[in-house]
């Protein structure tokens, strides 16, 4: 099946999101699409997939017009997505097979009763073919992130589908269950399906695609093969100039130890120790499940934890994050909508949510003090917005992201916990992020870094721990640290 | 300063508030009175102040049903403590008590983990089970003047209710608003995971929260108490219900994270006028719950579809996708002053005007004479047949005497009569006709009537206090006395018999009971073996008779309190095949049954015509009010009929013109 689009346009009210965007996808094709957040891929993609109808523009298959009344409507043509937030996507309660054939209008197991065993005998079948091998009885909520995507492919497949969309579907994977996606969605090429693929991670669209078509401002900036283009062609394609050094690492590490952990234990954690010295940026790295999340929740009193940790010499309460906020440990969340941000309140507030007592007197918040430090904050990190009296929902990721660490930045941390401190972020926010974080590290902060971003992960730190199974499993500095060595220590005598 | 946009929550209920306001005015003259105007302040006043405590559970996304219940524990504590110690030592009870029953709110829904609403559901009925059990169903009596001055007293010609609600309004928005508390409330009820991650301890703020509304309710409670003089364990039931009306119209949102007391207190003041206006304007009782009703939803509906109709108002101009790309300042964005402005203009209107021109109420006094030949009718309930037909019995006699009759119905509620009744007294009748709901409200009103020289002639139930021109009613006492004779007649003076209550906490319950004792007490060979309440209600009756069957099956006689009961147990009775065996007898004489007693499903009923109890109070009205001599007081007795006398009885009924009851 050969899609076609030609001339799409469409606005939201005054803001023009697509300005006439002409794209093709032949069968077997993996084109992916790439630019900035806000430059338009997703609701060029929710416009092939019916879920909303262009101002203007053409979309033809094998050759003949089409107009999409709903996303049921582009399902029956053979066109399936997956959207980038699972919970958009899967009913968490309900068992794998449900979920494999929610959308199923077949009847094929029986219109009032379901026939079960038939129903998890065939969705057993189709989970074999993406290659995943899970209890159909299981609730989805229960799988981790790579399963669930997995069984989104393995509903895709029930359908017979022609074109596959993936709306940035290894955001939230580690790079050993991305490649698990890669490797079906190989195979679905194969299969003469053409495919659509977003995502932030360069790399991997590079590995993955035929064609890359680069998007900017609503419009298709640039559009090549793999061979062709170049990373930096592609970034330069995102952001509408060269970008000369997208990571601006500055060196600032001393000798003074500012964080020593010693025997952390805590669920998934076994036994870590190490020590992280003022203006040091120490990265850990790991596949999901290796505990380098947990090392983080464990040191900011976020699960039961034992172990003897100190901060600048003082021994640290393991046990809320009211303790180690006042111990001076600031913790960035990987999930700032979920447990970060209280997204209905302005961003002064969110700023000065963890730092409350300092602008206080007498329990009365002083608003003065409170608007100079959080205006003074956001100038600091360039925080856009109108004023920081807006709500916070109203930003966009990357600003979200930055007024979160404006809040961690606020206590004046001795230790600065960052917990993939990019994700879901634009380009040019990303460079912005990695730019206060030197300038944390050159004031003497002592910086934890956990990324599933590799290229983040070995250019940003100064040293690399490698955690597999709750455990370190390597240190790796300057010399020894490459993307190569963090994956081959991750992932070292791994058998599945 | 924030910006502050013309549609934003809190804003749109002073909207709401300010049209209803210019409605009102148009509609009717007695509206913009200014002792009207401090009605609708006084009445909106013990909601209010359960609405702001509410407004901090709701903004933590939780809710809290159990403020009702809280208040009545509260007042009756308050009251029994004062009576022994003194006012300080009764404040502090019962402040205690909120504040410990919030207590128990937030320990359940923070550390047991339980859903709020579940959680309070649950707590409600214990909280209220215990009322009625402390006070086993009576009112406590508050005579300390310094307490009673809470509820009745004045400052500058306001009453004390207003002030106290205007000063814990300003402090608890205060605390909302400013303080660090404040803040950590807003967080945790828009995402409690983030408000822990920033080092907020959730549970204290949500446990806080809780504790706040308990003591607001029990604030509520004092001022209830207050203007009543006395404390009713039945006094704050439905008042969660309306808080939460409140709370929302004012703008919180049930989601969580969004929300303030101003608004608030504007959604309490605007319930209070929809009530003050549809007494006012004499909007059928029964309609009146329609329009408070609709009033609810529209405002959920403009809270739900605001940027919908932000821009049908500003059709001119393109719709605009998201608040972010809303320019800061522009053709239509508002001056952030002028919000302000009408906000406070509207409210101050109320308060301030009201209050500065209160002197110059003496002068309203003159014009009375005019209304010579109308006539208000309070009535304590119209959901049950009797009261219907008092009220169409007066309807039909002020009808024959060309006296315009405005009835209300105070749907067995104290604090609703006294509104209705204050309300009432605003249009200067010549003469005031109550049924109260129980003699304390009955008390308080025939005060308040006695200084606007409004005569009161009560009927039913005897006001504890006051000046009445005359009374009138049935003997209740003697009405138990009658129906446990006829019981005992029914049974052939012996074996077992079932008691059915009425409503706990309402006089003519007690009154009736304890004239049932003292009847049965000369009937020793029937032992009474299971006293329970169904509320006066039929369906009630029904569950309650089944159980008692089943747990007496022996039984041979049940009496009901009222017909209502009467006849719900004949439902029971009969679903099990029993009715030739268990004889029924009533209280009342309604249509239904004396049906039921003709074809024989029920034995007898002390039947009081209440048509003619209506009829009554119309005459007796209609002469205090042309300044002819009365009767002080007349006891009626009611006239126990057998199968044998109904169908005499209807002809009585038909004879005085009521067509309604004998069909």
């Amino acid at each position: 099946m050969t899609v076609t689009l030609s001339g799409i346009t469409k606005s939201f009210g005054p803001n023009r999101v697509l300005r006439g965007v002409d794209l093709s996808i032949e069968p077997g094709e993996i084109v992916s699409l790439v630019g900035e957040n806000g430059a338009g891929k997703s609701t060029l993609t929710r416009i092939i997939a019916g879920a909303y109808q262009p101002d203007s523009g053409e979309i033809s298959i094998d050759g003949e017009a089409r107009k999409f009344s709903g996303p049921q409507d582009a399902m029956g043509a053979g066109i399936q997505v997956i959207y980038q937030e699972l919970k958009n996507n899967l009913f968490p309660q309900l068992d794998v097979a449900s979920n494999i054939f929610a959308h199923d209008g077949t009847g094929e197991f029986g219109r009032l009763f379901v026939n079960k065993d038939k129903m998890h005998a065939r969705a057993a079948e189709l989970l074999s073919q993406v290659g995943i091998d899970v209890d159909t009885r299981l609730p989805v909520g229960k799988l981790s992130f790579g399963q669930q995507q997995l069984v989104q492919l393995a509903r895709c497949l029930n359908h017979s589908v022609k074109l596959l969309i993936l709306d940035e579907p290894t955001a939230a994977l580690d790079d050993r269950e991305s490649e698990l996606l890669f490797a079906q969605v190989r195979k679905i090429q194969a299969a003469g399906v053409a495919v659509i693929y977003i995502s932030h991670r360069l790399p991997e669209v590079f590995a993955l695609s035929d064609r890359i078509v680069v998007m900017r401002d609503g419009r298709v900036s640039k559009t090549g093969t793999a061979a062709e283009l170049t990373e930096a062609a592609v970034v330069s394609a995102m952001v509408g100039g060269e970008v000369e050094n997208f990571y601006p690492k500055e060196h600032h590490a001393t000798d003074r130890v500012r964080l020593d952990v010693q025997n952390l234990e805590s669920a998934g954690v076994n036994g870590v120790s190490f020590q992280v010295r003022a203006g040091e940026v120490l990265g850990i790295g790991g596949v999901m499940g290796s505990g380098k999340g947990e090392v983080l929740r464990a040191l900011f009193g976020l699960d039961d934890a034992a172990g003897s940790v100190s901060v600048d010499g003082k021994p640290l309460t393991l046990k809320s994050p009211r303790h180690a906020i006042g111990a001076g440990v600031a913790y960035l969340t990987p999930d700032r909508q979920a447990e970060g941000l209280t997204l209905a309140q302005p961003i002064s507030h969110n700023e000065s949510l963890a730092t409350l007592g300092a602008i206080t007197r007498n329990g009365i918040v002083a608003l003065k003090r409170e608007r100079d430090r959080c205006q003074e904050i956001s100038t600091r990190l360039s925080v856009k917005c109108n004023s920081i009296d807006d709500a916070v929902g109203t930003l966009s990721g990357g600003n979200q992201q930055k007024v979160l660490l404006a809040r961690c930045l606020l206590s004046n941390p001795a230790i600065l916990l960052m917990e993939e401190p990019t994700r879901g972020v634009d380009v040019g926010a990303k460079a912005e992020i990695y730019s206060i974080i030197n300038d944390v590290a050159a004031q003497g902060v002592a910086v934890v870094l956990v990324s599933s971003d590799l290229p983040e992960l070995v250019e940003m730190s100064d040293r690399v721990l490698v955690m597999r199974g709750g455990s370190i499993n390597a240190e790796l500095t300057s010399g020894a640290l490459t993307q190569q060595s963090v994956l081959e220590h991750a992932m070292e005598t791994v058998s599945r | 300063m924030k910006k502050i946009s013309l549609f934003s929550d809190q804003l749109r209920a002073v909207w709401m508030l300010a049209f209803v306001a210019i409605a009102l005015v148009f509609a009717t003259p007695l509206f913009l009175q200014p002792s009207n105007m401090l009605n609708v302040l006084l009445t909106a006043a013990v909601v209010a102040l359960i609405a702001a405590g509410q407004t901090y559970v709701i903004i933590l996304a939780e809710i809290d049903l159990s403020v009702g219940a809280v208040l009545g524990f509260s007042a009756i504590t308050t009251a029994s403590v004062i009576s022994q110690y003194g006012v300080v030592a009764g404040l502090a009870a019962g402040l205690a008590v909120g504040a410990l029953a919030g207590l128990v709110n937030g320990v359940l829904v923070t550390k047991a983990k339980m859903p709020s609403f579940i959680a309070t559901l649950a707590t409600m009925s214990i909280f209220a089970g215990l009322t009625l059990q402390f006070s086993q169903g009576n009112p406590v009596k508050v005579t300390n003047e310094a307490f009673l001055a809470l509820g009745q007293g004045n400052l500058l010609g306001i009453p004390t209710p207003i002030w106290i609600m205007l000063v814990l309004g300003v402090l608890f928005g205060y605390i909302l608003a400013r303080t660090r508390y404040g803040r950590e409330l807003y967080a945790t009820g828009d995402n409690a995971d983030a408000a822990r991650l920033a080092g907020i301890s959730t549970d204290r703020v949500k446990i806080l929260a809780f504790m706040i509304s308990g003591v607001l309710a029990a604030t509520a409670g004092f001022i209830l108490t207050a203007r009543l003089g006395t404390a009713q364990p039945t006094a704050g039931t439905g008042l969660e219900l309306a808080a939460i009306a409140a709370v929302i119209i004012g703008g919180t949102s049930l989601a969580g994270g969004r929300g303030a007391l101003l608004g608030t207190l504007v959604g309490a003041v605007l319930l209070a006028m929809i009530d003050n206006g549809l007494n006012l304007l004499n909007v059928s009782p029964f309609l009146q719950s329609v329009v408070k009703g609709a009033v609810i939803l529209l405002a959920v509906f403009v809270d739900r579809n605001s940027g919908v109709l932000m821009r049908v108002f500003r059709s001119g101009r393109p719709a605009e996708a998201t608040p972010t790309t809303a320019p800061a300042t522009g053709p239509g964005a508002p001056a952030p002053l002028l919000p302000k402005v009408a906000m406070i203009s509207v409210v101050g209107l109320l308060v301030v005007g009201a209050g500065v021109t209160t002197a110059v109420r003496s002068t309203d006094d003159g014009s009375a004479g005019a209304q010579q030949k109308s006539a208000t009718l309070v009535i304590s309930t119209l959901n049950n047949p009797f009261f219907v037909s008092v009220g169409d019995g007066a309807k039909d006699q002020a009808a024959k005497l060309g006296v315009n009759l405005d009835v209300q119905n105070a749907n067995n509620n104290d604090t609703a009569a006294l509104n209705q009744a204050t309300t009432a007294l605003v249009k200067k009748p010549g003469v005031l006709l109550l049924d109260p709901t129980s003699s304390e409200a009955g008390g308080s009103i025939t005060v308040k009537a006695n200084q606007a020289n409004v005569p009161v002639v009560a009927f039913d139930r005897v006001p504890d206090q006051g000046k009445l021109a005359a009374f009138i009613g049935y003997d209740a006492v003697q009405a138990g006395k009658n129906g446990a004779k006829a019981l005992c007649e029914a049974v052939g003076g012996t074996g077992k018999v079932a008691e059915l209550q009425g409503l706990l906490g309402t006089s003519v319950a007690r009154d009736r009971s304890e004239g049932f004792k003292a009847g049965m007490k000369e009937c020793p060979g029937v032992q009474v073996v299971a006293v329970q309440s169904a509320d006066f209600d039929r369906g009630k009756a029904l569950d309650v008779t089944t159980n008692i069957l089943q747990a007496n099956p022996g039984i041979t006689g049940i009496y009901g309190a009222n017909d209502e009961m009467a006849l719900g147990a004949v439902a029971a009775v009969k679903s099990r095949g029993l009715l030739a065996t268990i004889k029924i007898v009533g209280n009342d004489g309604i249509g239904d049954a004396l049906a039921a007693v003709k074809s024989g499903e029920m034995y007898a009923t002390n039947a009081e015509s209440p048509f003619a109890l209506g009829q009554e109070v119309a005459k007796i009205g209609h002469a205090v009010a042309s300044g002819d001599k009365v009767e002080e007081s007349r006891v009626l007795q009611g006239k126990l009929v057998t199968g044998s006398g109904v169908d005499e009885f209807c002809s009585y009924l038909r004879g005085i013109g009521d067509t309604a009851t004998c069909k």
